[in-house]
């Protein structure tokens, strides 16, 4: 009852501001944040009321079709989902008030967005719910389509305009995937629904590698998973903040719950699915970072940070399978604990992220962070929260980030020390792992060290004022569950293994008691910590200067001319990385000894992407050279063809 | 009559497809045609049981095949004030060869077909075969419009060989369609030749290209 109300809420959340919305605009605005709120918090309760009778609830729906029944089906693995869709949509809607203001933005266009954003976040809610396959590919099919109109919603922007053809592209060659991956699964073995896959296909027939393959790109291309996030970094960076949180925060994420919900299908698993998908995770998530660090635009490093997490989630389920294969459950329960909660963690950390980053572009309407300095002077609430989020994406205490990358890191060391079969490649996680972490620290030592502190670049700070509580509210709310979520992981403890039983089909002797150690471990480390510090205060109390730049090297007349900038400060960890990067470099030549002007300009963007756009373009230009031969238009050429085929048919039938 | 003589004259037939190929001129190749069409009805007539419908059709057929389309062409070609060069994209020589080739294919065909025994003794089929491919050959082969109006007509001729000889008189009423049809279509290609050389100066199909997508 309780999802029912939730999503007649967020249904009248999008097309009440058509009755209202022409003739008072502001009232409109926050009427249909509440009802998206309410929606969203009946939809909350009734998620939490339903973890803890632990309970699955399943409906058919009166709809029967020749590819069966529609059907909805609550399971653990869902209700993990709907909290961040709940969370992170009521967030956004609350965003907009003040980002994107009916008053302001112009009526037409405000409509269409609070419309599609409570239709994207009703599909996506039905996307995980559904149980039939059919009904899981419409949803999944609308939600792309939804996710389009977002991007594409300012229709004077060419930048969104051609991100969002890339996205279109991209996401219609992962649906056909899907579509041969169900209809294997529907033609060869006769499943129509999810609850009656899991646990029952073999692996030892044949399609069923066809149906893992075909899986993992359909759903990995929405994940955003090496090679495959090549529509991911324009399409989060040319859209609204708010959307863009809701894309990078949860849309991404229904990817890797379609491959989890694909892995579960199997009774065992080969041991190279489990290698492939844990080295790609690997791979995306050292190239997410090391491309994040290289970019200058806020947004677009944001986007490869989601790439990184990407990995690192599916670095966990990667882990989850080998365990699988190899039989050790240690990794199977802590790779897939662990990857399910960064999935909740990375939904709330990289939305306050955005949302903090969008609290920027809108005072000084520019995405690149070399233009920014000084922020925190003026906007200190939002410098707070960019930091908070920043730790956490770091993966650093105390914060959710951490505790999520802890399961991953105790998963591969416990099960190497572990009797049943110890896999010593799994060491290799972990170097990646903590090469992602210290590569994800210095990338947000940058962007937080460049934007807010030092002096401002090309940005005016006067009569700049802290941003709209609209604003602020989504990013206060967001850093209190990643503090809570950070110090009290063992909430969510019972859910994940209850989750991780439906992956193994079975019960594992193992228990996930890390979590109470890691509270107990940080209230230690408060108290000292508070300890310490109000030591050190009371004695230097006097000597603390607060007026100092940060940049200026201890030179008292700073300009920000002499500041560090993005690229200076990246520039070592993208000598290491130069391999991987299209680097532009040019630089003016300096002349005589008292030199007037210098000038150096560096772009480094991503290979990989290029290499992809080169090898496509090249294959298009061949392939419609190929075409303009055997379709030239002369009318004795198509008679050959004619001419072959008789020819050939006639020697088939002869035969 | 028997055998060795149906299959004398079906010889006579495959020689003419040959002669069409090597032809340089297009009034010739009009009048092979016409002569080609003109000793099929004979061989159809001959070859069977002597009745009112036969020789209707018969009369029918020489009429259109050998005087009334080659008149209709000749006419157009003049009225066109089309070039009586064929301007071949394959020279002559290789057309013929490929001619050649195409006659040894037929043969190869219709032996793996699962003919009647009557049929077999009989070089119908095989003839069938080559003066077909001998139509669609010359259609690839040379650029003019009106060389594609005379390989269609060969094709038809191919047609009629197989429809006239191995299924007998019964073909009355097919026949006679396909003879309208033919003579429909001359007559639109006539037209469209005068078109075609008021637009683009000459009846080439080459300068068609343009027209593609």
């Amino acid at each position: 009852m309780l999802f029912l109300v939730s999503i007649c809420c967020i249904l009248g959340a999008g097309i009440l501001p058509f009755f209202w919305a022409s003739t008072q605009p502001i009232l409109s605005d926050k009427f249909s944040t509440t009802m998206h709120i309410i929606g969203s918090l009946s939809g909350l309760i009734f998620v939490f009321i339903q973890i803890s009778y632990q309970s699955t609830i399943q409906y058919m729906l009166p709809l029967q079709t020749m590819f069966g029944t529609f059907s909805v089906r609550f399971d653990t693995m869902s209700m993990l989902f709907l909290i961040p869709i709940y969370i992170i949509s009521a967030m956004s809607s609350l965003y907009s008030i003040s980002y994107w203001p009916t008053l302001t933005k112009g009526l037409s266009v405000s409509l269409k967005y609070r419309l599609y954003l409570s239709f994207f976040t009703l599909f996506m809610l039905l996307l995980v719910i559904a149980d039939n396959f059919i009904m899981f590919l419409i949803c999944w099919e609308i939600m792309s389509l939804l996710a389009y109109f977002l991007i594409t919603i300012d229709e004077f922007n060419d930048e969104s305009q051609s991100a969002g053809y890339l996205y279109i592209i991209a996401t219609h060659s992962g649906v056909i995937a899907l579509f041969g991956m169900f209809a294997i699964l529907q033609t060869h073995f006769g499943f129509y629904d999810f609850s009656s896959a899991i646990g029952n296909v073999n692996v030892n027939l044949d399609f069923a590698s066809a149906i893992f393959l075909l899986g993992l790109f359909g759903f990995g291309i929405k994940a955003g998973i090496f090679p495959l996030y090549f529509w991911l970094p324009n399409a989060h960076a040319s859209a609204p903040v708010a959307v863009s949180a809701l894309l990078s925060g949860v849309m991404i994420k229904m990817g890797i719950y379609g491959i989890v919900r694909v892995i579960s299908f199997f009774i065992s698993i080969p041991h190279w699915w489990g290698w492939l998908v844990f080295g790609l995770g690997i791979i995306s998530g050292i190239l997410g970072v090391v491309y994040a660090i290289a970019q200058h635009d806020i947004k677009k490093l944001l986007a490869y940070h989601s790439i990184e997490n990407i990995g690192i989630i599916v670095i966990g389920v990667g882990l989850a399978m080998l365990g699988k294969s190899y039989h050790n459950d240690i990794l199977i329960l802590f790779g897939l604990a662990g990857a399910l909660f960064h999935i909740i963690n990375h939904s709330l950390f990289k939305p306050l992220l955005f949302y903090s980053a969008g609290s920027m572009i809108e005072k000084y309407h520019t995405r690149n962070i070399s233009h920014y300095g000084g922020i925190i002077k003026v906007q200190p609430l939002t410098a707070l929260f960019f930091l908070i989020g920043a730790v956490a994406i770091s993966g650093l205490p105390p914060f959710n980030g951490f505790a999520s990358e802890w399961l991953l890191y105790l998963g591969m060391f416990k099960s190497l020390l572990s009797t049943q079969n110890a896999l010593l490649p799994v060491i290799g996680g972990v170097l990646a792992l903590s090469v992602i972490g210290g590569l994800a620290l210095a990338c947000f030592v940058k962007v937080f060290g460049i934007s807010f502190l030092g002096k401002p670049r090309h940005i005016e700070l006067s009569n700049i004022k802290e941003s709209a509580w609209p604003m602020l509210l989504p990013m206060a709310i967001l850093s209190v569950i990643c503090f809570i979520l950070g110090v009290f992981p063992f909430v969510v403890e019972e859910l994940l293994s209850r989750i991780v039983l439906i992956f193994n089909h079975q019960p594992i002797n193992f228990k996930l008691e890390a979590m109470t150690d890691l509270s107990y471990a940080y209230m230690w480390f408060f108290s000292l910590f508070a300890l310490i510090a109000g030591i050190l205060f009371y004695t230097f109390r006097d000597k603390i200067q607060m007026n100092i730049d940060t940049w200026a090297c201890a030179f008292p007349y700073g300009s920000s001319k002499i500041q560090y900038t993005p690229a200076s400060l990246a520039e070592m960890i993208m000598g290491l990385f130069s391999w991987t990067l299209k680097s532009r470099h040019n630089e003016l030549s300096v002349k005589g000894i008292f030199v007037k002007k210098y000038q150096y300009y560096l772009h480094q963007n991503d290979k990989i992407i290029y290499f992809l756009i080169k090898t496509t373009d090249a294959f298009l230009v061949y392939a419609s050279k190929i075409r303009t031969l055997i379709h030239n238009g002369y009318m004795g050429i198509y008679v050959l063809y004619i001419f072959t085929a008789l020819i050939i048919m006639l020697l088939y039938v002869g035969q | 009559m028997n055998a060795s003589t149906i299959n004398t004259i079906l010889l006579l037939v495959v020689l003419i497809n040959m002669f069409i190929m090597g032809s340089n001129r297009i009034i010739t190749a009009i009048k092979a045609v016409a002569l080609q069409g003109i000793i099929l009805a004979l061989l159809a007539f001959f070859s069977e049981e002597f009745t009112t419908k036969g020789t209707i059709l018969f009369i029918i057929i020489v009429s259109i095949k050998g005087f009334i389309i080659p008149l209709l062409l000749i006419h157009a070609t003049k009225f066109a004030n089309i070039n009586q060069e064929m301007k071949p994209l394959i020279g002559y020589m290789p057309t013929m060869f490929i001619d050649a080739l195409s006659v040894f294919l037929s043969f190869f065909i219709s032996q793996k077909l699962p003919l009647l025994p009557s049929h077999q003794e009989t070089i119908i089929v095989p003839v069938f075969f080559a003066t077909l491919m001998s139509g669609m050959i010359l259609i690839i082969a040379r650029q003019k419009a009106i060389t594609q109006v005379i390989g269609y007509l060969m094709m038809e001729n191919g047609v009629y060989i197989l429809s006239s000889m191995l299924t007998g008189s019964v073909t009355f009423l097919a026949e006679i369609g396909v003879l309208l049809d033919v003579l429909a279509g001359v007559f639109i290609m006539g037209i469209m030749l005068n078109h075609i050389s008021t637009t683009f100066e000459k009846g080439d199909v080459g300068k068609l290209t343009s027209l593609r997508e």
